[in-house]
């Protein structure tokens, strides 16, 4: 006789899910830094955003700098950064 | 009551083939388990008496739904009795706490994982062990219960190592990790009034550490203060995240706690006294560039003090869950420090354990 056994995987439970959306133009759009300071990526990100400025000239910038690296931004820090930038670079060093 | 389970099964000819197939479907940790079949787990069921799509928990970091079904099966698994399962849920819901960060825990690159810590009633009434190997192998309820957790991480949350849980060595409390407090021998109030809660509660507390790290304390003939100098500099180490503040947990063999006691330490007097004494010359700190991984209060504390003055690694007591267990020892008394992960997560969150009436 046979043993059924029972599957211990949960479902995955519903995530926010957002549109896809392409941008054209990168050049003089509103920039946001979301970034988390991890040591290990201290001088490629100053590299990044320095090209950055200097390659796209941005019309604005805004800005998330996290002290803990492991610590999520809470999710209405994330939406008032969306909303005032075009586009958002995450920077995640770990 | 009659009980239907929703979750899907699979079937294999034989006992053998059921343990063998869990492997193939990656549904255990590495080690055999029991094959979760109907009948356990709708004796789990029966006895918590709580509706088996309830949702307990989203696991981070699939994001797997922990249902009240999907809990009973990993407990099935892990060889729980249905009395101990309550525990794991209160551990499951302590862990989901967002102080705990669980998602950085089960991903990080540190050894730390979950450590479950139990005191109150229940010890003694479900036969946790708290004498020899309190921390080690050979106790039903300690076993089962710190695996039901881990399976739940595993199979629920998706805490694979390599991808995505990046964790450098782990260690073997990865497997299971739960420990009780010995309240015949505690000297102190046991661990669930010292933390507000009635005499008569089971609670639980969980806490993401490193492997306990031994510690003689000598605590047979060393008196009060030298015991607390042991226990400081263990704590002091270079190379542990304890420099980055955050959290740990000291486990207490009877003997040393009774020769704290006797010094007129208290269970919340000696975390103080960790903070204060867990120091090491800042200058030693200043030439390990882990230091850089320092929230910038505490870096700017580091770099205010001259090469040779204490900087205390921890500032907050509550953060130092100090547990009472194991056996009475020889000369050596010993202790287990527990590191931290750091002031990244992982600190200490406790839940009352909630029996069905």
């Amino acid at each position: 006789m046979s043993i059924k056994i029972y599957d211990p995987v949960g479902e995955v439970g519903p995530l926010a899910t957002i549109a896809p959306s392409g941008l054209d133009v990168l050049e003089g759009g509103r920039v946001g830094y979301v970034f988390n300071h991890h040591p290990a990526a201290e001088a490629v990100w100053q590299s990044l955003e320095a090209n950055i400025a200097k390659s796209l000239r941005p019309l604005s910038l805004v800005r998330i700098d996290k002290d803990n690296v492991a610590i999520s931004v809470p999710k209405p820090e994330l939406d008032h950064l969306a909303a005032q930038a075009d586009y958002v670079l995450v920077g995640v060093g770990a | 009551m009659a009980i239907t389970l929703s979750s899907k099964y699979v079937e294999a000819a034989d006992l053998e083939a059921a343990v063998e197939l869990c492997y193939e479907r990656k549904w255990t940790d590495g080690l055999p388990v029991v094959p979760p079949t109907a009948p356990a787990i709708e004796r789990i069921l029966a006895y918590l008496k709580r509706a088996p799509r309830s949702v307990i928990a989203v696991v981070p970091p699939r994001n797997g739904v922990a249902t009240v079904e999907k809990i009973a099966i990993n407990c099935v698994m892990a060889g729980c009795k249905p009395e101990y399962v309550p525990i794991v849920i209160a551990a499951l819901e302590a862990a989901m706490e967002p102080e705990f960060n669980l998602a950085g825990v089960q991903t990080t690159t540190n050894p730390c994982a979950p450590l479950v810590m139990v005191s109150g009633p229940a010890v003694r009434k479900l036969g946790f062990n708290t004498k020899d190997c309190a921390i080690g192998h050979g106790s039903r309820a300690n076993g089962a219960i710190g695996r039901a957790l881990r399976l739940i991480l595993w199979n629920i949350g998706g805490g694979y190592p390599g991808e995505p849980c990046r964790t450098t060595h782990g260690h073997p409390g990865y497997w299971s990790y739960c420990i009780a407090e010995d309240e015949e021998t505690c000297p102190w109030d046991p661990m669930q009034v010292s933390l507000g809660f009635d005499r008569t509660d089971t609670v639980v507390t969980v806490v993401a550490v490193d492997g306990p790290h031994a510690t003689n304390t000598g605590a047979l003939l060393n008196p009060p203060e030298q015991v607390m100098t042991v226990i400081a500099d263990g704590v002091a180490r270079l190379g542990t995240n304890n420099m980055l503040g955050g959290s740990m947990a000291l486990i207490l063999s009877p003997m040393s706690a009774k020769r704290l006691a006797e010094g007129g330490y208290t269970r919340e007097s000696l975390a103080e006294a960790v903070v204060a004494r867990a120091t090491r010359p800042a200058g030693q700190l200043r030439q390990h560039r882990f230091v850089d991984h320092m929230l910038p209060p505490v870096r700017a504390r580091l770099d205010a003090l001259g090469d040779n003055e204490p900087f205390a690694y921890f500032d907050d007591p509550r953060k130092i869950p100090i547990l009472v267990t194991g056996s009475w020892g020889a000369v050596g008394g010993y202790a287990a420090i527990c590191p931290g992960w750091g002031h990244f997560g992982g600190h200490p969150q406790s839940r009352r354990v909630q029996f069905p009436q």
